[in-house]
């Protein structure tokens, strides 16, 4: 099978994929300028090479019913847990844009790497989904108590099976470099109003002075963008207005709330510790920032009291997940802060910010109670 | 406990939201004592609150939150002071369109300083939409300085959930575990 010259499209079969996961690869497909690639499911055309995704329901299976029905086609396993013996080029989860591009050219260059099927190219494990999507909701704990530790593993995939039922969770990691995330971030930190470019394309003209961002595409595509990592990203000092009309205009925080939802998933930011006292310096303005479950709770605690992540999931008894999410959204918004030594020394020349936390007596506890619901069915 | 400490107080300059906050919340029409303005006040608003504002949330056949909320003119500051014994905590709604806000928010927090030595503060910053500054950061800074992080959110009064929102921010306040 030839190599296609770059002014031909390669056509992407896929398999073991949901919409969600097409819309991922479209989008990746639609910013990469040195080959036009494109989805099998949106042209007729032959495909040339395909990406199988082993972690769905139905796992390797998917990958065998595809080499069934192409027995030569070059292939790409794309799956969280990496396998020794696996029968073609695998490509770690998540997906990372400078790793799938020169791995599928690999494969167009040199199909003959993968023209059998292996005899049994899996571990016979569960397999685990991606990482969920910002809308799903987490799969609940077993047990309602804190486990003695809450592991982390980074973005690589571990060596180790997928949780099954009952089994302790561990946190997975979120690393803001490459990200949209992570380059918004920055340019909100900076003095001067920056241009933001990804993929060589102008993206976003962040103003952190007047804490306003004007965006040069869709919010859904951003939201897109938010599940990639790898991106070719770029900021410059913004010396004048762009010639392009922006497509939306909107407060800063918002953007930076909502980016850090999308991104992080439910998912630790790198360089925060499950141990580590957190606290918030300011409450996030919750009536004009996207919604996210607990967050008045979340807030309520940690403008209170420096309390580490492990700590507050046993308080508050809540998923992980949602107080991931904070972490991220709030850190994005320059709002969190480790309660470090440093820390503890300014706050202790004010006043402390409200009365040391007391057990509320019953009745008292039971009126607030009653009243929060009230407020809440109204 | 006493039934005077199921209260919320709402406080705040003429014209901020406290009477509209008050009617989204309660259960009876709220009664106000409103009677046409005689002083500069009239050029903010045709009428104000000469005493006060009362709404009630029922929680049961015997269990009501009282929804104070104060005269907003500083000649009635005396009332203040009695409204200030007891209760759950204090909304305080500025107004954004005003002259000197952060002159609003320190001289309100001074009036009700004895209150919040026991009870939680909740600020909300209403008519943003139509004066942007001072941002809640701007606010933050201010309390920040006065040793106080209570949640400073933006509202419409007019807007049922951004006021429950604040409701909820000031329980929250309290206790983080609450369950409702």
């Amino acid at each position: 099978m030839s190599v296609s010259t770059p002014a031909e499209p390669i056509t992407v079969l896929t398999a073991g994929m949901d919409e969600r996961k097409l819309a991922l690869f479209r989008m990746a497909f639609r910013l990469h300028t040195l080959h036009r690639y494109r989805l099998a499911s949106d042209h007729p055309a032959t495909p040339q090479v395909a990406i199988v995704d082993v972690d769905s329901a139905n796992g390797w299976q998917v990958w065998q019913q595809y080499r069934q029905q192409h027995p030569a086609m070059p292939a790409l396993i794309v799956t969280a847990y990496p396998s020794d013996h696996a029968p073609s080029l695998q490509m770690v989860k998540p997906v990372r844009m400078e790793k799938l591009f020169p791995l599928l050219r690999q494969l167009l260059a040199a199909p003959g790497h993968d023209t059998a099927p292996a005899a049994n190219p899996v571990p016979a494990v569960p397999v685990a989904a991606m990482v969920p999507a910002a809308s799903a909701a987490p799969a609940p704990l077993p047990a309602p108590s804190l486990p003695p530790s809450l592991p982390i593993h980074g973005d690589a995939a571990a060596a180790n099976p997928a949780p099954r039922s009952g089994q302790r969770r561990t946190l997975q990691r979120f690393h803001p470099a490459g990200t949209i995330y992570g380059l918004l971030v920055a340019a909100a930190r900076q003095k001067q109003p920056q241009q933001l470019h990804c993929e060589q394309r102008l993206f976003a003209t962040v103003d952190p002075v007047q804490g306003q961002v004007a965006l040069y595409t869709t919010l859904s595509s951003v939201q897109q963008l938010c599940e990639l990592n790898g991106l070719r990203l770029g900021a410059e000092a913004a010396a004048a207005l762009p010639g392009d009309e922006p497509t939306l205009r909107l407060p800063l925080p918002t953007l930076l709330w909502q980016v850090a939802l999308w991104s992080c998933r439910g998912r630790l930011l790198a360089g925060i510790d499950p141990d580590t006292p957190l606290r918030l310096r300011q409450w996030p303005n919750l009536t004009r920032l996207a919604p996210l479950p607990g967050a008045l709770r979340i807030a309520g605690l940690w403008s209170r009291t420096p309390t580490s992540l492990r700590v507050a999931v046993s308080l508050l008894k809540m998923e992980p997940g949602p107080l991931c999410n904070f972490i991220a959204a709030s850190h994005a918004l320059g709002l969190l802060e480790p309660a470090g030594k440093a820390n503890e020394a300014a706050s202790a020349a004010t006043r402390p910010a409200t009365p040391a936390p007391a057990p509320l007596p019953p009745a008292r506890q039971s009126l607030l109670s009653r009243l929060l619901g009230r407020i809440k069915n109204l | 406990m006493r039934p005077s400490d199921n209260k919320i107080l709402f406080a705040g300059p003429v014209g901020a939201g406290k009477t509209t906050a008050i009617a989204s919340l309660s259960d009876i029409p709220p009664v106000t004592t409103d009677a046409t303005a005689s002083d500069m006040t009239l050029d903010r608003k045709g009428h104000t609150t000469v005493a006060l504002d009362y709404g009630v949330l029922m929680l049961d056949d015997d269990t009501k939150v009282h929804l104070y909320g104060t005269p907003g003119q500083e000649r009635f500051d005396f009332m203040w002071d009695i409204l200030s014994q007891g209760g759950i905590g204090l909304i305080l709604l500025l107004d954004n369109t005003r002259p000197h806000p952060i002159r609003d928010l320190q001289f309100f927090l001074k009036a009700f300083d004895k209150l919040l030595q026991d009870a939680p503060l909740v600020v909300g910053i209403t008519k943003t939409d139509l004066a942007a500054t001072p941002t809640t950061a701007h606010y933050a800074g201010i309390l920040e300085t006065l040793g106080l992080r209570p949640p400073i959110f933006e509202v419409d009064a007019r807007n049922r959930e951004d006021i429950k929102t604040l409701v909820c921010a000031l329980l929250y306040s309290i206790d983080p575990g609450l369950e409702g």
